[in-house]
C-alpha cells in the first residue's frame, strides 16, 4: 500500500499535473462561488476540455474541481447569503450573520480550515477503506453485481425526490434509454430506428451536459434574472484565533465523520451531509441558542461535512464501480471516455490511475488551503460575472464539448434533446440524477442480470444463492419502502399534532 | 402542475409502448439464455405502470410547479439552439457561434452593448483556439463559407 502510494505521488509530481491541480482548484472555487453553477455542472463542463489529456491527468483536474467547489460555495454563502452550491446552505445560517457583524474573515478562516480538514480526512478514509472493499468486491459475480446495481438505483430514486414515483420514473426511463444500441450478447442493434449514429447508444457526455448544464441554462432563462446581490462589506482582517480553532476541534472531527459516512451512501451527498452535521453540532453544543446568529461551530460543521462527503462518495465509485451521486456519475463518464470501466479490477489493472488519484486528492486539499487563504477577495468578485454571460458560455461549451467526442453533430442533437428533457423534468419536480445514474449503471445491471441467468440456465433462484446478493436485494427493498415509512410517520405525527390541538 | 405531469406521463407511456412493440421484432434467444428483448420489455412495462401511478397521484394530491416563469424564453432558447446546430454545418462554426452567443446574451436580458459585442467575439475565439488548435477537433466548417 505504502509502495503504491509512493508510486501515486510519483505519477502526480510532474509540472503538468501540479499545474492541473492548481487550475482545477482555482476553477473549482470559482464554480463553487458562482450561484447557479454547482460542482456537478462544473465537472460536466470541464470534462470536454480534458479530452486531450491522459486519463490520470483528466481525473486529477476533475476531482480537484469537485473538492474545491464544495469550499467555494461557502464564500458567497457567507458574503451575500446566497449559497454558491446547494451544500453550502447550512454554511449561510451562521456565516452570513458573522459577516454582518464584521467577522466575515473569521467565518471564512473557519470555513477553509474545516473544508481542508474534511477533505484530507475523507481522502484518508477513502484510501484505507476502498482497497479492502475492492478486494472483497473481487469475489462478486453477476448476481451480486445485479443486486448491487438494483440497490444503488432504488436508494437514489427514493432519496432524490420528495415524490418517490417521480424518482423511480426517472430511474426506469434511464434504464430503458440505455437499451438503445447494439446488444452486446446477440450483436443485434436495438431501438436505433434507422440511425447509424445510435449503434453505440447515447454517448454519455452529451447526456450529462444536456441534463446538468443545458437544462440549467433553460431554467435560469425562465427565471427572472434580477439584480445581482453585491457585498456591502469586505471580509475584514479579523481571522480566527488559535483558541477559537482549538475550541472547534470536536465539531470539526465529528462533522468529518458524518460527512464521510453520508457521502458513502448512494443518493445522499454533500447537501444532506452538511445539514445533518449542522443539526448535530447544534444539538451537541453547550450554547445552541447561538446557532443561526453567528456561531463559528455552525460554519465549521457544515463545511467540514460537505468536503468530507467528497472522499466518501468516491469509495463506492472506485471500489465497486458504482457511483452514488451525480458528480461521481460524471467521473464515470470521464473514465468511459478513455474506455476504462471503474470497479475493483482497476486497483490491480491500473494502480497508477487509482493511487495517482489518491495522491492528487491529498495535494488538491493542501493547494485549496493555500489558494483559499491567499485570494479570498478575488473569489468574491466572481459574483459579478453576469448571469447572461454564464448562460451563453455554458451553452457554447456544451455544444463544442458534445461535438468533440465524435466530431458529429448528431451528438449535439442528443445534447439538445436531453437538455429539453432535463428542463421539463426539473420544471415538474422530477429529479434528473436517477436518469444519469441509470444510464451509467444500466449496462452493468442488464448484463449481469442476463449473465447470471445464463450460468443458472434460466433459474431465477440464482439471485438468492449468495448471502451478499440477498443482503443487497433486501436493502433495495428497504430503500424502496423508505418513502412509505417516512410518509406514514409524518401522517402519524400530523395526526397526533391535530389531536393535541383538539384537546386544547 | 397536474396537467403537466399527466402530459409527461402520457408521453412516457407512449414511449414505453413503442419500445415494447418494437422489441418483438428482435431475434429470439439462442438456447437457454434471455434474448435481447426481455430486459427492455421488462423496463417498458415498469415504466408504463410507474407513469400510470404517477398520473393517478398527480390528480389525487395538490402540488405546485417547482418554478414558474417565462417559459417561452426557455422554449425560444431551445429553438435558437436547434437552429445553431443546423446552421453550423451550412455557415460554419465560427460565424454561427458568434451569432448564437449574441442572441442568448440578448435573450437572457443583457443590454450592455459593449458586452454584447466583446463577449461573443472573445468567447468564440477562446473556444476555437482551445478545441481546434489544442484538442484537434475539426469543428464544422461551413459548406458556404469554408470556415
Amino acid at each position: 500500500m505504502l509502495e503504491n502510494m509512493l508510486m501515486g505521488f510519483d505519477v502526480i509530481f510532474s509540472w503538468q499535473n501540479l499545474l492541473l491541480i492548481v487550475l482545477g482548484v482555482s476553477i473549482g472555487i470559482l464554480v463553487g462561488a458562482t450561484p447557479g453553477l454547482s460542482g456537478s455542472t462544473g465537472v460536466a463542463l470541464l470534462l470536454p476540455f480534458t479530452f486531450g489529456l491522459p486519463v490520470t491527468s483528466s481525473l486529477v483536474v476533475l476531482c480537484a474541481l469537485y473538492t474545491a467547489a464544495e469550499y467555494g460555495g461557502s464564500i458567497t454563502a457567507i458574503a451575500i447569503n446566497t449559497p454558491g452550491t446547494p451544500a453550502a446552505v447550512a454554511t449561510a445560517f451562521d456565516g452570513y450573520p458573522l459577516f454582518q457583524q464584521g467577522k466575515g474573515g473569521k467565518a471564512l478562516g473557519v470555513s477553509i480550515v474545516a473544508s481542508t480538514y474534511g477533505g484530507l480526512f475523507s481522502t484518508l478514509v477513502l484510501i484505507f477503506a476502498s482497497v479492502p472493499l475492492a478486494n472483497f468486491a473481487l469475489r462478486f459475480g453477476p448476481p451480486e453485481y445485479f443486486a448491487l446495481g438494483v440497490f444503488g438505483l432504488t436508494i437514489i430514486a427514493s432519496l432524490s425526490s420528495e415524490n418517490w414515483v417521480k424518482g423511480f420514473v426517472a430511474a426506469v426511463l434511464g434504464l430503458l434509454l440505455k437499451t438503445v444500441g447494439v446488444d452486446p450478447f446477440s450483436g443485434y442493434p436495438r431501438f436505433i430506428f434507422g440511425k447509424f449514429e445510435l449503434m453505440n447508444g447515447f454517448h454519455i457526455v452529451p447526456v450529462l451536459l444536456g441534463l446538468f448544464a443545458v437544462s440549467e441554462v433553460f431554467r435560469m432563462l425562465e427565471e427572472e434574472i434580477g439584480e445581482r446581490k453585491l457585498m456591502d462589506k469586505t471580509f475584514g482582517r479579523i481571522l480566527p484565533t488559535i483558541k477559537e480553532y482549538i475550541g472547534l476541534i470536536p465539531t470539526i472531527l465529528r462533522s468529518g465523520v458524518i460527512g464521510v459516512v453520508i457521502g458513502v451512501m448512494p443518493g445522499a451527498g454533500a447537501t444532506i451531509a452538511s445539514l445533518i452535521s449542522y443539526d448535530q453540532a447544534k444539538k451537541m453544543s453547550k450554547n445552541p441558542e447561538k446557532f443561526g446568529k453567528g456561531a463559528l461551530e455552525g460554519v465549521a460543521a457544515s463545511e467540514a461535512a460537505n468536503n468530507a462527503s467528497v472522499g466518501g462518495a468516491l469509495i463506492p465509485l472506485l471500489a465497486l464501480g458504482v457511483p452514488g451521486s451525480a458528480t461521481t456519475a460524471i467521473l464515470v463518464g470521464a473514465l468511459m471516455m478513455k474506455n476504462i470501466t471503474p470497479g475493483p479490477e482497476l486497483f490491480s489493472k491500473m494502480p497508477e490511475v487509482v493511487y495517482g488519484l489518491f495522491a492528487s486528492l491529498l495535494l488538491a486539499n493542501i493547494v485549496m488551503l493555500i489558494v483559499g487563504l491567499g485570494a479570498t477577495n478575488i473569489w468574491v468578485r466572481v459574483n459579478r460575472i453576469p448571469k447572461t454571460v454564464l448562460c451563453a458560455a455554458i451553452l457554447a461549451i456544451s455544444f463544442v464539448g458534445s461535438y468533440a467526442i465524435g466530431n458529429s453533430l448528431f451528438d449535439v442533437w442528443v445534447l439538445l434533446g436531453f437538455g429539453v428533457l432535463g428542463y421539463v423534468f426539473k420544471r415538474y419536480g422530477f429529479p434528473v440524477a436517477p436518469i444519469v445514474l441509470a444510464m451509467v449503471l444500466g449496462f452493468m445491471v442488464e448484463s449481469s442480470f442476463r449473465r447470471a441467468l445464463l450460468t443458472s440456465g434460466g433459474d431465477y433462484r440464482i439471485f438468492f444463492h449468495s448471502g451478499i446478493s440477498v443482503a443487497l436485494l433486501i436493502m433495495a427493498v428497504i430503500s424502496f419502502c423508505l418513502p412509505f415509512i417516512s410518509e406514514y410517520r409524518r401522517r402519524k405525527k400530523a395526526r397526533t399534532m391535530a389531536n393535541i390541538d383538539i384537546e386544547r | 402542475m397536474k396537467w403537466g405531469v399527466t402530459m409527461i406521463g402520457i408521453l412516457l407511456i407512449a414511449l414505453s409502448v413503442v419500445f415494447y412493440l418494437k422489441s418483438f421484432s428482435f431475434p429470439p434467444p439462442t438456447g437457454k439464455t434471455l434474448g435481447p428483448s426481455v430486459w427492455p420489455q421488462l423496463m417498458a412495462c415498469l415504466l408504463m405502470v410507474l407513469s400510470g401511478l404517477m398520473i393517478f397521484n398527480a390528480w389525487r394530491t395538490r402540488e405546485e410547479a417547482v418554478f414558474k416563469g417565462r417559459y417561452y424564453r426557455a422554449a425560444l432558447a431551445a429553438v435558437v439552439m436547434g437552429l445553431y446546430i443546423w446552421l453550423s454545418e451550412i455557415i460554419g462554426y465560427i460565424v454561427t457561434t458568434i451569432f448564437f452567443i449574441f442572441i442568448i446574451l440578448y435573450l437572457a436580458g443583457e443590454r450592455d452593448w459593449r458586452l454584447l459585442i466583446i463577449f461573443p467575439l472573445g468567447f468564440t475565439a477562446f473556444l476555437y483556439l482551445v478545441f481546434y488548435y489544442l484538442i484537434d477537433v475539426p469543428l464544422p466548417a461551413g459548406a458556404l463559407t469554408g470556415f
